[in-house]
């Protein structure tokens, strides 16, 4: 493994760089990329042309894992799997004007999870506040114009957000980027009585035993937070339009101090 | 022939990813200063939208660029009469709800907050201080946000059947990155009354003269591309400069020099001066693109050469000239275009189209037909054509073809180790050409995609002098 | 009282003059970078597009009225066959067509920036001060034409003040006493007036000069500006 630490051959720094910021040039066994003038630089590099394995069971990209649980759960290949259903909707009044949107929290643009989405920069270039994605469709039907407030809401809690209509989600679904701090812009929820809650708000940690596999060649558990990585991603929310959110500067009471 | 050279910028709209970290870096250098909290000097707009600020493209509302009228050049604005006419309220100013309501947060509520519930920071009015609903944004249609239906008011739908494009499997979206263009045939300098704004002859770039604007405002309306800003705080107009105290000294803008994702080219362009006033005079809009293609000249050819010299050119910028990577795009290869020229002002910010993925089942790299249908590409080219060709569909299509055989050219040399001249031959491509365009498109190194000659700013007045004299001080304002 | 009326209209306007000339003189040489019309319409529009062309109309007129009406000699009115009692009658009914389109022109731009919050939030105390001003100025100069309609029956009044102002622009001796006997209110709109241009280079006013300077320029220079590095 040692063999692919190499200092670079058309790759010069001079100190004036290096006063700068810190420059890797080695190439190293952990990082499969290299850094050269003559390529353009992607990952698996030194794997693909300098015939080092990956380091999987079998020393090439695995799609098959013949791990007894993995096979045991059926999931040894890639497989499309419905929604889990989390029962976050049980007990919930559906009222008027209501959809149920699959709910999604993907990575987001305008920030490094919770780093930097309270800068003012990055709030100006996105929304200014939470906001959810939801289709077209979905907000004829609710009756909601771009940047209107919604609710979404179930068994979990609610977030309250400004919507963003667009034409590039798929019928059905509602995407709130992660960590989207309450810290800004975020109203008082009528149903739990308190701010109006995060993307997290909405959804609970699911364990998959899958995840904790280890000490199997690629497979290996690492903690990250709650037990496994956040297979919790998925739900169904119930989404409404909010139709004036309510602010409260109100003071705690001098007792409470 | 009288022999100029400019500094122009390609940007190679194919590897933009829509970061916005070239805005983010500029605002930070130059409009994060009261007054201009509003200004992106560089902004990333998606498209298809309206953009920043709203519908800057349709000059029947603001009334930017040129004009053609009997033969004559006129500004879309008015004549000189009329301008002057208007100096009191000049009816076609954006205004500041059409660029949007800049806003802050008092973030020091959160830590100072006595609330009962967790502290949340409303926004505020960046200048009346007083809270507010934020409606719009320099960013507000980012990925596609918002309904078609107002996204698709877009100027360059154009003679387009718009509809079936508001269907979730018939989306398609590009990112666009705008900054002045630094024209040739500037409106903001014919409209200006104070004869504040200029371009600089030494390389081009056009700037105001902050000791003589007195803030009539005709430049930020006649500017087609709205990229000149009224500082309501000064008083006085502002425009992207193209960071020109750091190109005078050789190195890039801050917008190039950020850019993730290498789209940024700057280099030298020679053209001939003469040549102007009779180009921007073309007939037919859609001419236009050919026409200041020919006001470009070769730097290897040796009369230009001479000529340059004999016009005061240095040697440091014909050098320049011929490693330009911005002529190798936009003259050589073709492959890059002037956004809106039909606006006539002749820009020099030049922009390669976006490939995008195929929709039809068409296979792309079949044995003989090498390139599918170019209508199988999800984002219409007639799109791309209203935008950047004056809905000239021709240099567009062929454009998209070189940068597809491109693609499987090097696609089968590294797939296949087959090296296959015929999809080449198919676009004019030579294997040279084919190794030049990989070079400077794929692998695209700092040094080929900068090529900046240094000004000799010493030659010209004494430097030492003149440290620390230049630049704004807070206390210039006020009053 | 003599010498207070000596003072202000024998001395004050030659101070006015003094400080008007040197200081626009000295802000224009030193500080560049401030002079400027300051406008507001970015933030503002629709109010802006009626009170402003109001408010210029109306004080251009008045400008140019009162620089020929008073600056004129005498006998070039004669020439014209025009006579006095004529004259003020004109002078009367232009002055006030135009101090009434002033009037409202100022009046809906002090509500404006009074009003509107972008306005009033951008504004420096000097903005406030010179509308004010001028809106005093005028309203003193429209409530003395009753005045001059019912009182002054020949129309001496106006050559008085014509020759006032005559022997102040010619330096003569005792222009003051042209005042004497002159009702109050022509006396504070002459102050007023006056001092308008005291306020001039210490104002965003400034952009008169400039607003003078481009009718000349801005029709005679080429479309295109190219300047070199050496030239700035």
């Amino acid at each position: 493994m040692h063999n692919n630490i190499r200092p670079p051959i058309d790759y010069s720094l001079k100190f004036v760089d290096l006063q700068i910021q810190p420059r890797r040039t080695v190439t190293s066994p952990i990082w499969s990329g290299i850094e050269s003038k003559e390529i353009p630089y992607s990952a698996n590099y030194q794997n693909v042309h300098e015939y080092i394995p990956w380091r999987t069971l079998t020393g090439r990209i695995q799609f098959y894992q013949d791990h007894k649980w993995m096979q045991l759960f059926g999931e040894n290949f890639a497989v499309y799997k419905p929604l889990v259903d989390a029962k976050s909707l049980s007990n919930i009044n559906k009222e008027d004007n209501t959809l149920t949107l699959k709910w999604s929290t993907a990575h987001q643009k305008f920030g490094i999870h919770s780093t930097y989405v309270d800068l003012l920069t990055l709030q100006t270039l996105s929304r200014g506040g939470p906001h959810i994605w939801i289709s077209e469709s979905d907000a004829k039907i609710l009756g909601l114009k771009d940047n209107d407030w919604i609710e979404a809401f179930n068994k979990n809690g609610v977030v309250l957000a400004r919507v963003v209509v667009s034409q590039r989600i798929p019928k059905g679904s509602a995407f709130m980027y992660h960590a989207q701090d309450k810290v800004i812009n975020t109203p008082i929820s009528e149903r739990t009585k308190n701010r109006g809650g995060v993307h997290n708000s909405v959804i609970k940690v699911l364990l998959n035993p899958l995840h904790m596999i280890g000490g199997y060649a690629q497979l290996s558990y690492s903690f990250n937070y709650y037990g496994t990585v956040g297979s919790n991603r998925d739900d169904f929310v119930v989404v409404r339009k909010l139709q004036k959110p309510t602010w409260s500067k109100k003071q705690k009471s001098q007792e409470a101090l | 022939m009288r022999v100029k050279a400019q500094l122009s910028m390609v940007l190679n709209l194919d590897k933009c990813i829509g970061c916005h970290t070239c805005s983010v870096t500029c605002k930070n250098v130059w409009t994060k200063r009261e007054g201009l909290e509003y200004a992106w000097f560089n902004n990333v707009e998606t498209k298809p939208g309206i953009g920043y600020p709203k519908d800057w493209e349709n000059q029947s509302k603001y009334k930017g660029g040129w004009k053609l009228e009997n033969n004559e050049l006129k500004l879309n604005l008015g004549s000189k009469t009329s301008i002057l006419l208007n100096i009191f309220a000049n009816p076609n100013l954006p205004k500041l709800k059409d660029y949007y309501e800049p806003f802050e947060f008092d973030y020091e509520y959160l830590k100072l907050s006595n609330e009962e519930y967790f502290p949340s920071l409303k926004p505020i009015s960046a200048i009346t201080k007083k809270e507010i609903e934020i409606e719009w944004g320099p960013n507000w249609e980012d990925d596609l946000g918002g309904e078609f239906e107002n996204r698709s008011k877009d100027y360059n739908f154009e003679n387009l059947q718009k509809e079936i494009y508001s269907e979730f499997e018939n989306t398609f979206m590009m990112y666009l990155p705008r900054l002045c263009n630094h024209c040739l045939n500037p409106a903001c300098v014919a409209s200006c009354p104070s004869a504040a704004i200029y371009k600089r002859d030494e390389d081009g770039i056009v700037l105001i003269d902050q000791n003589k604007c007195r803030g009539w405002r005709m430049c930020v309306s006649a500017c087609p591309y709205k990229k000149i800003y009224f500082n309501y705080k000064t008083g006085k107009s502002e425009k992207c400069i193209l960071c020109y105290p750091r190109l005078e000294v050789g190195k890039p803008t801050v917008c190039s020099e950020s850019c993730v994702g290498k789209i940024r080219y700057i280099g030298v362009l020679l053209y001939d001066q003469d040549k102007i006033e009779q180009i921007a005079k073309t007939q037919n809009k859609q001419d236009l693109y050919e026409a200041q293609l020919s006001v470009f000249l070769d730097p290897f050819y040796e009369n230009v050469i001479k000529q340059a010299r004999k016009d005061g050119i240095p040697e440091n910028f014909i050098e320049a000239a011929q490693n330009s990577p911005v002529y190798k795009m936009v003259v050589e290869w073709k492959i890059a275009f002037g956004l809106h020229v039909e606006f006539r002002t002749l820009p020099m910010n030049f922009y390669i189209p976006p490939l995008s993925p195929i929709v039809n089942k068409t296979e792309l790299f079949q044995s003989d037909e090498v390139f599918g249908n170019i209508e199988d590409l999800s984002l219409p080219v007639d799109y791309l054509a209203n935008l950047l060709c004056a809905s000239n569909r021709k240099p567009i299509v062929s454009a998209l073809k070189k940068l597809m055989a491109l693609r499987g050219f090097f696609r089968k040399k590294n797939v296949e180790g087959i090296i296959d001249e015929d999809v080449l031959k198919q676009v004019g491509l030579s294997i040279n050409q084919a190794q030049d365009m990989y070079r400077y498109l794929a692998i695209a190194k700092y040094e080929d995609r900068y090529v900046i000659p240094t000004l000799h700013s010493e030659f010209h007045q004494d430097n030492f002098k003149k440290q620390g004299t230049v630049g704004f001080l807070r206390n210039d304002f006020g009053g | 009282m003599d010498y207070l009326n000596y003072f202000l209209f024998g001395i004050y306007p030659y101070i006015v003059l003094a400080i008007f000339v040197v200081g626009s003189i000295f802000r224009f040489v030193y500080m560049p970078l401030d002079w400027k019309s300051s406008s507001s319409e970015l933030l503002e529009k629709n109010q802006l597009r009626v009170a402003n062309n109001l408010f210029h109309i109306g004080i251009l007129a008045l400008f140019l009225g009162h620089l020929g009406g008073l600056l004129t000699p005498h006998f070039i009115f004669g020439l014209f066959g025009l006579t006095d009692k004529t004259h003020q009658i004109i002078e009367i009914y232009a002055g006030s067509v135009s101090g009434i389109i002033c009037i409202v022109g100022v009046f809906l731009l002090i509500i404006r920036r009074f009003f509107n919050d972008y306005i009033y939030y951008t504004s420096t105390t000097m903005d406030f001060v010179v509308l004010l001003w001028i809106l005093l100025t005028v309203a003193a100069g429209l409530m003395s034409v009753p005045y001059s309609y019912l009182l002054d029956k020949d129309g001496q009044w106006l050559v008085k003040f014509a020759n006032y102002a005559q022997s102040i622009v010619l330096f003569k001796a005792n222009a003051s006493s042209y005042l004497n006997g002159m009702p109050f209110i022509y006396k504070f709109h002459i102050f007023m007036g006056l001092t308008l241009f005291l306020l001039l280079p210490f104002s965003r006013l400034v952009h008169v000069f400039s607003g003078f300077s481009i009718v000349f320029s801005y029709p005679k220079r080429a479309m295109q500006i190219v300047r070199r590095y050496s030239t700035y």
